[in-house]
């Protein structure tokens, strides 16, 4: 087989012979492990859990319908609401973040500095991340003590780091950093010479953004919506370690359909539960993917 | 006649660089003037300036008689064409095209006529409704063209349109600009650093260097007599013949490769170098009278002409530009050498 | 102009402030045995001491589940590494068709998320091969697979960066073996990549908990969870430490990554 593979130099209308076909088989050979090793661990989970979830084993609906029904619709609605909340509030402050950076890009440093800790504070969530609020805004929080000393009762206004603006703040403390992400490199294609010819062309400054920069930036916005709701959607560890495993949120109340390595109760609801998850998750990530792509394309 | 539009010593400067000094020129209706320098000589801020992207320190900046030194480039009327990158990409090439129109409030249907006579026009029919991504460079720039061109500007603005096309398109789009400035009259400002363009393209071209103005002038005459060595030396090829000026006025070559007699140079003793382009300089018979004396070093053919590159005693390397059908000597030929002492530009 | 300077600084600030609130906010916590409810002005400084990390760190419970994580760690990286390098490297140099694939092989771990693979990894193996899930070290692939979207990203921008193809074609045209190849050209060249790989697949395994939790293996941060109640000062202390080597794992990576002019993978985005 040649070092580098020409199999474009076949013709179009030329019919594979079958040692053809099996040699550019031979080709995607090697890739297998890494296709074999994904499908073991990752879909074959996936899998399983689509397959449970349409089987019905004791009760009258199938577990999928039943899932969005009954007790754990209002667990889905309180997910996408907090998904959509954290995901509107990160995209409002996250692409405020951006703008400021690119503004003072001048200097480099502030910059690479801002861009790097985004960068980690994007990942960063789970337990210390939970501590870090406890500790901050907690009923003993260090916050929540200096505030009440400066005359704002947190305690008193019903604040809880546990309920939903609590939880709220907390995600926003990786959903910001992952919205600036997103929008530096929108904001940074914002070439100077659309506004510049825009200006030229005879538009102000409200008019080269309502018919330039906006439409521009729009694909990267709802991208950027899209992929912090469902990381929002998705996130276990925070929301447990906050409301010590009690949390009204989906991906906690999974959780009492597992004890151990095993799955409990005589339903499929948890495969359920866990199979709309999926598919949330792949409408947005999907859709953040497309979005993505356009935006892409115009930053060429 | 008024100019269209008109610099009047106009004077910027960025931290401590001096971008234009004292900037000084005028353009007519109609006339294709060109800013051509190496980088940094200013082409660029003038034209900037002219746009209204750049404020000017002092000097006043006039289109038609009316003063626009403080106007915001948004209400100039100019259409400027950019290197790169200027079509909008979220726009079709008609939206883009249209899109002054669209500012200006022209009707859906009036738009649309304006946007397809001048698609046309550039010979863009049939990509309407295609997407900048999905265009060649040079299409790009064509689109950007008609767009500037769309709004009827006062001024047309191009800087260096052409500099990041293939040399192929680069012709062509050349060609292209000149024929739809000619069709339109439009007063028109070029900037580019590349000389072949230049000369080409302009009615008059302005050489710029350091921010200041070196000549300005029709192409033929910046070309066949420059102002300074400068022009001489960035507009074509020169030839570089340093030495001594004699009592007699001749000029004594370095390392004795001979003199150039004919006119007085100047006071004798002085060190100077003479600039003659290879059109003006001959190759004959070895033995002809007054000439210099030099060997064939390459034959280098490039069409229709050729540039003959002969070493004077010395080491001295001249090039001389000939014919290709009357090309007859070949390498290590021992010729002589006739340069035209009327014609070259004398520098220090 | 300068109005909207002002502006963005105060966004800046204001940001900054919100990043680094909480973990002052912990560190007070963890390091000083002041209650809130006594804190104020008079005893801020008062009582800081580093010994709850210490006295946490000195718990064999502790101990045991720090190295497992960092055995974990270890292993994860070493099998992203085997998997990844090769596959990609293969692709690279010999198939690009196959590129989009793998590539959208690699983003589909953010579609499943942890909580719901555990799901499925209880109910695919308790049937087919329970004797796996019950080793701990069963957390290896499933962190390999976690990782994958960054750890993929970070070798291929390696690998693209370099014009793999161009320098195989130089060093076998000079006679060198495949193996030689691999070693001696390419390998060096996408140091910085595999290093960051191995970076971001230790960080994913030392914060991850939900996988951990709910197949019961013992890693770090389960125990952080859990010792929360029993030691609090304890727990919070090893939490911001643990944070900060993420952290710094994190940046180090990063780094290198702009060093050498490789798009970041953990800003892939």
């Amino acid at each position: 087989m040649s070092i580098t593979n020409t199999h474009s130099s076949r013709g179009p209308s030329s019919r594979r012979s079958p040692r053809e076909f099996f040699s550019s088989l031979r080709g995607w050979l090697p890739v297998a492990p890494f296709v074999g090793f994904v499908t073991v661990f990752l879909l074959m989970p996936a899998a399983v859990v689509f397959q449970k979830a349409f089987v019905r084993v004791d009760e009258p609906t199938a577990p999928m319908i039943e899932a969005i029904t009954g007790q754990y619709r209002k667990s889905f609605i309180f997910s996408m609401q907090l998904s959509a909340i954290t995901a509107v509030l990160g995209v409002v402050f996250g692409t405020m973040v951006a703008a400021s950076i690119v503004r003072l890009g001048h200097r480099r440093g502030l910059r690479n500095a801002m861009t790097g800790y985004s960068a980690v504070a994007a990942n960063l969530g789970g337990i210390p991340l939970a501590f870090a609020f406890l500790a901050a805004l907690g009923m003993q929080g260090l916050l929540t003590k200096i505030l009440k000393t400066s005359g704002i009762d947190l305690v008193g206004m019903g604040f809880r780091i546990s309920n939903f603006w609590g939880i709220v703040v907390v995600y926003l403390y990786f959903q910001i950093p992952l919205m600036t992400l997103v929008m530096l490199p929108a904001i940074d294609g914002l070439k100077v010479t659309w506004r510049e010819a825009a200006a030229n062309l005879g538009a102000g400054d409200r008019q080269y953004w309502r018919l330039v920069a906006l439409p521009l930036l729009l694909p990267s916005l709802i991208a950027g919506f899209l992929l912090l709701f469902a990381n929002a959607f998705a996130a276990y560890a925070t929301a447990y370690a906050l409301s010590s495993g009690s949390s009204k949120l989906v991906p906690v109340q999974i959780r009492f359909f597992l004890q151990g390595d095993t799955i409990t109760g005589k339903t499929n609801l948890g495969y359920a539960l866990a199979a709309w998850m999926v598919i949330i998750m792949t409408v947005s990530m999907t859709g953040f993917l497309l979005l993505r792509r356009r935006a892409e394309r115009w930053r060429r | 006649m008024s100019s269209e539009l008109s610099f009047s010593g106009v004077r910027k400067t960025f931290g401590e660089v001096v971008a234009l000094d004292a900037f000084s020129l005028d353009i007519q209706q109609g006339e294709l003037v060109t800013l051509l320098g190496p980088s940094g000589c200013g082409k660029t801020t003038a034209l900037r300036v002219a746009a209204g992207f750049e404020h000017a320190d002092s000097g006043t900046v006039t289109l038609k008689g009316v003063d626009i030194t403080a106007m915001p480039p948004n209400k100039r009327n100019m259409g400027m064409v950019f290197q790169n990158y200027s079509l909008f990409p979220h726009l079709s090439v008609s939206e883009n095209v249209g899109f002054g129109l669209k500012i200006r409030k022209h009707s859906a249907d009036k738009r649309q006529s304006m946007v397809d006579e001048i698609i046309a026009r550039v010979r863009l029919a049939g990509l309407a409704a295609r997407y900048p991504h999905q265009l060649s460079g040079g299409q790009q720039q064509r689109v950007a063209l008609a767009r500037a061109l769309a709004i009827t500007p006062e001024v047309l603005l191009l800087d260096e349109p052409l500099s990041a096309l293939d040399a192929q398109v680069r012709g062509e789009l050349r060609d292209e600009i000149r024929r739809v400035q000619k069709e339109t009259g439009v007063a028109t400002l070029f900037v580019t650093h590349d000389q072949d363009e230049a000369l080409a393209i302009s009615d008059t071209i302005c050489v710029m260097r350091d921010g200041a103005i070196q000549q300005v002038g029709a192409p033929r005459d910046v070309y066949l007599s420059p102002a300074t060595p400068f022009v001489a030396r960035f507009v074509g090829a020169m030839n570089e013949f340093a030495g001594v000026v004699a009592a007699d006025g001749s000029l004594a070559l370095d390392n004795a490769a001979g003199s150039l007699a004919g006119r007085s140079f100047g006071v004798g003793g002085t060190k100077l170098t003479f600039l003659v382009r290879p059109d003006d300089v001959v190759v004959c018979a070895a033995s002809e009278p007054g000439s210099l004396c030099a060997t064939v070093n390459t034959v280098l053919f490039g069409g229709s002409t050729t540039v003959v590159r002969v070493t004077l005693p010395g080491g001295l390397m001249v090039g001389a530009l000939v014919m290709s059908r009357d090309v007859t000597v070949r390498i290590d030929d021992v010729v002589g050498l006739r340069i035209d002492i009327t014609r070259g530009v004398v520098a220090e | 102009m300068k109005r909207r300077n002002i502006l963005a600084k105060l966004v800046l600030v204001a940001v900054g402030l919100f990043y680094v609130l909480p973990m002052i906010s912990m560190a007070r916590f963890a390091f000083q045995r002041v209650p809130v409810a006594l804190l104020g002005w008079n005893n801020l400084f008062d009582r800081w001491t580093i010994r709850p990390l210490f006295t946490m760190m000195g718990n064999p419970i502790f101990q045991e589940a720090a190295f497992l994580s960092v055995r974990l760690a270890v292993l994860s990286a070493m099998l992203t590494l085997i998997i990844l390098v090769p596959t990609v490297v293969y692709v690279h140099v010999s198939m690009m068709r196959a590129r989009a694939l793998v590539e959208v092989i690699s983003v589909l771990p953010f579609v499943v998320p942890a909580i719901a693979l555990v799901v499925g990894i209880s109910g695919a193996f308790r049937e087919l091969a329970p004797w796996f899930i019950r080793s701990d070290y069963s957390l290896v692939p499933f962190y390999v697979i976690i990782a994958l979207p960054y750890t993929f990203r970070s070798i291929d921008n390696g690998l693209s960066s370099i014009d793999v193809k161009t320098l195989v074609d130089a060093s076998r045209s000079l006679g060198a073996s495949w193996t030689r190849t691999m070693w001696s050209v390419i390998v060096p060249n996408i140091r910085v990549s595999v290093v960051t790989a191995s970076f971001l697949t230790m960080t994913v395994v030392l914060g991850e908990f939900t996988i951990a939790s709910l197949l019961l293996k013992e890693t770090l941060p389960l125990i952080l969870a859990q010792s929360q109640g029993q030691d609090p000062q304890g727990s919070f202390a090893v939490g911001l430490v643990l944070l900060i080597m993420t952290a710094s794992l994190l940046g180090l990576a990063n780094r290198f990554s702009r060093r050498r002019n490789i798009t970041q993978p953990v800003a892939m985005l």
